[in-house]
């Protein structure tokens, strides 16, 4: 066995795909893409949907497949699967997106039916019964898991009134929505203009945006378009501590500012998170997980949104170390934002950043949602290529400048679910504990 | 159309290594996985759990690499890693740019060979408190999360290698102690008896050449026990379970044992299932969760459990309606279930399911990790990887005929095994 590190080959460089653009005259933009790994097509439909009434957006987005005037739910799902695809639509505060994909000798018929489905959804009073009750029962379930309550906790402790603060609508305001109303939100919000459709797949982009065209040209129909206010920063407060009696493990999660992907710090934050906990080699999961083993699977990320990025770090600990947890969360926190990372692992942090783009945008899958992403945000591929060299080009100082700034414990907004009786008093001689109400 | 359409190298190193390459240079990426044939059909009464958390053991260093500098190593180079255990087998995976592919051999060879004397007391009770956490974050904390755990006992007998699951008891893995740690990777992590596939962006000679450098210095093993014996006596009877606790719903599975992956008849349960209950096309949402209401639209389904080493299990499950009774919704999926073998699959049936099965073939190779593990796969179960490039025929030429004979054959209701979960507040 050679027992050194072996020395790197060159460095083989990120190569762009092609990508062929094209406004329709009723104001969709396509963007198509070729990678011909195998016969398959993805697409991504992004649908602008900021402000719309929760439960109905919600109901609205379980509902779009479920019939039209010529076809029942279960002719669209049999059709779709005869070309091997499936289509389904997604929520969240900014947008409406469909995502799927089918074998790409389907495209055709795959875009017909998503056509016959934005022109023509009806939905029909027992199909909006049934997703009514399966979208109130999974609210309820989900309600059961500590995961999301701790997530819907922290999202109100940050955004408060802002749109943001309140993702996920409540069992009984779904079971309210009336069809009518689904019918008025999709006249109202389902159009073309400001949407993007990503087409990624095993065929000529010139030929996937003829396809495009000849499918959805016909898609129209006037409509408003919202735009939400800015997000408010993490304000940080006490620690809230929200009470679940008996659990066997406490949901920790905190919030720090952050900036968007645009933004000339972006690249140097992402980095420092890296370097405090966003990837399996950082100094908090090798510290909690690793050393410690106080929990399987910790993460801290920055999320971006269009009226703003925050950075969220998540652990699911043993209650009878939740206090120590917390400890050593701000303990890695305070040591990047006071300190100077190495020299050493800043580069590692770096050369995953990059690696993790290249990565990414290997797949048909990674790089149409990608593509979509980015296109909420105003942009395209070559977006990937600028990134990269600002990753490449972070200094020392200005990574440890971006921990400074964003990472700072005092900045940030703290949330434990858990056994409040078990994990109170422990949590109460390190910060200020706040009982929810 | 063959379902593999990159080329398929394989070289052996004089140790018994399986090598195979499969050059593709879309993207300047590599895959490299490594299938060891060692899993919880292994592990015997006692210690199960073992293989899982041994894989686990296998991230903390080894004697050139200090503990989690691998994961940093490979993640420093800009690459993703992971491992899973499963019944059969365990491997381990990296994808990483292509200029790396040297680097992940180097860290693949030193934990194959040099692991031992790098496993100290200390790493083993750190990983113990992870997988406790694992266990708690998977299964016990989440309803209906041990059904799996469930189902396993009963449709396996005491000693049979499938008869628990790979997650284990925590007794066990508290009762476990460093020595046997490292008599298991003695054991089983040999050269011969382990396959490494590179998918992507490098050449074969390259790859051989590699390999060569990395493993084959690394001494074969023996006598490597083989895991007990997977056959099945004829089933005593159906068997039934009732599982009252915090669940929203009564949810039911049925389940069979059907054949073993990779023969013809796993390929026909598998169109089986696709048509029975894969999307919403299929039987079971047509006429359980659209036509007579019993079930949630969510969760209704069946598929079978790619294990090769003993009958597979197929399963069926669904979610009662609010105000629908567990004993209503289990006869509507009885009902729907024997109509595989008393009602004709119809072609429209037949080819959506083919369908199905084809785009998610494609979805499984589209990623060279995903290609990387199917080649591991199939060299390592039949020692031929080539059988690959064959498997989306082997689903193709399954007819309405050998579906309703494979349906009739495993769907005996003498033989199935129930498991019903009802809420806390019905009890």
């Amino acid at each position: 066995m050679t027992h050194v590190l072996p020395a790197l080959g060159p460095a083989r460089k990120l190569k762009l795909p092609r990508q062929a653009e094209r406004t329709l005259p009723n104001g969709l933009t396509v963007v198509a893409v070729r990678r011909a790994a195998v016969p398959l097509v993805e697409v991504r439909l992004r649908v602008p949907f900021p402000r719309a009434h929760l439960a109905r957006a919600s109901l609205l987005s379980q509902s779009l497949f479920t019939g039209t005037a010529g076809m029942s739910t279960v002719e669209i799902a049999a059709e779709l699967q005869t070309v091997g695809g499936a289509l389904s639509a997604g929520l969240d505060p900014d947008r409406l997106l469909i995502s799927g994909n089918g074998l790409v000798s389907g495209l055709d018929r795959l875009l017909e039916l998503l056509a016959e489905v934005l022109t023509g959804a009806a939905y029909p009073g027992d199909e909006v019964a049934t997703e009514r009750e399966r979208l109130a029962d999974q609210i309820q379930l989900a309600g059961s898991q500590p995961q999301h309550l701790a997530r819907v906790a922290l999202l109100k402790r940050v955004y408060g009134n802002h749109p943001y603060g309140v993702q996920t609508p409540e069992a009984e305001q779904v079971r309210a929505v009336r069809p009518a109303q689904l019918r008025a939100l999709h006249g109202e919000r389902l159009h073309p203009g400001g949407s993007v459709l990503v087409l990624v797949g095993d065929l000529p982009p010139e030929k996937a945006l003829d396809a495009a065209e000849k499918a959805l040209g016909g898609w129209n129909g006037g409509g408003k378009q919202a735009v939400l206010p800015p997000a408010p920063e993490p304000r940080p407060g006490p620690l809230l501590l929200v009470d679940r009696p008996g659990a066997v493990q406490s949901s920790l999660r905190m919030a720090l500012p952050a900036v968007p992907r645009t933004h000339p710090d972006h690249a140097a934050l992402q980095l420092a998170n890296l370097i405090f906990g966003g990837y399996f080699s950082s100094r908090w999961v090798e510290n909690i997980r690793e050393d410690k083993g106080y929990t399987y699977g910790p993460n801290s990320l920055v999320e971006h949104a269009s009226a703003g990025s925050v950075l969220t770090v998540n652990a699911d600990v043993a209650t009878e170390v939740t206090a120590p947890a917390l400890l050593e969360t701000q303990y890695e926190l305070g040591r990047l934002a006071a300190l100077p990372p190495d020299e050493a692992e800043l580069e590692q942090a770096r050369q995953y950043a990059l690696g993790t783009l290249l990565l990414g945008a290997s797949t048909q899958a990674g790089l149409a949602g990608l593509l979509s992403t980015y296109a909420g945000f105003g942009l395209r591929l070559d977006f990937l290529a600028e990134h990269a060299a600002r990753l490449a080009a972070a200094t020392r100082a200005e990574v440890a400048a971006a921990a400074a700034r964003y990472l700072a414990p005092a900045r940030a907004v703290t949330v434990v679910l858990g056994d409040a009786e078990k994990v109170g008093g422990p949590l109460s001689a390190l910060t200020a504990v706040e009982p929810a109400a | 159309m063959t379902g593999f359409p990159w080329p398929i190298e394989t070289s052996t190193l004089d140790n018994g290594l399986r090598v195979i390459a499969s050059p593709d240079h879309g993207a300047p990426v590599v895959a490299v996985n490594l299938w060891y044939d060692v899993g919880s059909r292994h592990e015997p009464a006692g210690q199960t759990g073992f293989a899982h958390l041994f894989e686990h053991l296998m991230f903390e260093g080894s004697v050139h690499v200090g503990k989690t500098e691998h994961m940093s190593y490979v993640q420093g180079a800009g690459g993703s890693l992971n491992a899973t255990t499963n019944p059969d087998r365990t491997n381990y995976f990296e994808t990483l740019p292509a200029e790396h592919l040297e680097l992940a051999l180097w860290l693949e060879a030193d934990r194959m060979g040099g692991l031992v004397p790098a496993l100290t007391q200390e790493k083993l009770d750190n990983q113990r408190e992870v997988v406790k956490n694992e266990r708690r974050q998977r299964y016990d904390n989440v309803p209906y999360g041990d059904a799996w755990l469930r189902l396993l006992p009963l449709l396996y007998p005491p000693g049979h290698p499938y008869h628990h699951a790979t997650i284990g008891s925590m007794e066990d893995l508290n009762a476990a102690d460093l020595q046997t740690f490292k008599d298991f990777h003695t054991t089983y992590y040999a050269p011969n008896n382990a396959v490494l596939t590179v998918a992507g962006d490098a050449e074969p000679e390259r790859v051989y050449e590699l390999a060569k450098k990395y493993f084959g210095q690394l001494p074969p093993r023996e006598h490597i026990p083989p895991a007990p014996e997977g056959g099945l006596p004829k089933a005593g009877g159906a068997v039934r379970q009732e599982v009252t606790g915090a669940v929203p719903a009564p949810r039911v599975y049925l389940s069979y044992r059907s054949h073993p992956f990779g023969s013809p008849g796993y390929d026909a349960t598998t169109v089986l299932a696709a048509v029975l209950g894969s999307g919403r096309g299929s039987r079971l949402f047509q006429r359980l969760a659209d036509g007579r209401r019993l079930a949630q639209p969510d969760n209704i389904g069946s598929y079978g459990v790619d294990l090769a080493h003993a009958p597979a299990p197929l399963i069926v499950s669904a979610t009662a309606r609010p105000g629908v009774p567990a004993a209503d919704l289990e006869a509507g999926l009885v009902e729907v279930v024997a109509s595989m073998v008393t009602e004709p699959v119809t072609d429209a049936e037949l080819e959506r399911a083919k369908a199905l099965l084809t785009s998610s073939w494609w979805r499984q190779v589209s990623t060279l990790g995903g290609r990387a593990d199917t080649l591991g796969r199939y060299a390592t179960l039949f020692r031929a990887p080539e059988r690959v490039a064959a498997q989306l025929d082997g689903w193709r030429s399954v007819t309405a005929e050998r579906v309703a004979e494979v349906a009739a054959e495993i769907l005996d209701e003498d033989a199935r095994v129930t498991l019903t979960y009802l809420p806390e507040e019905s009890a």
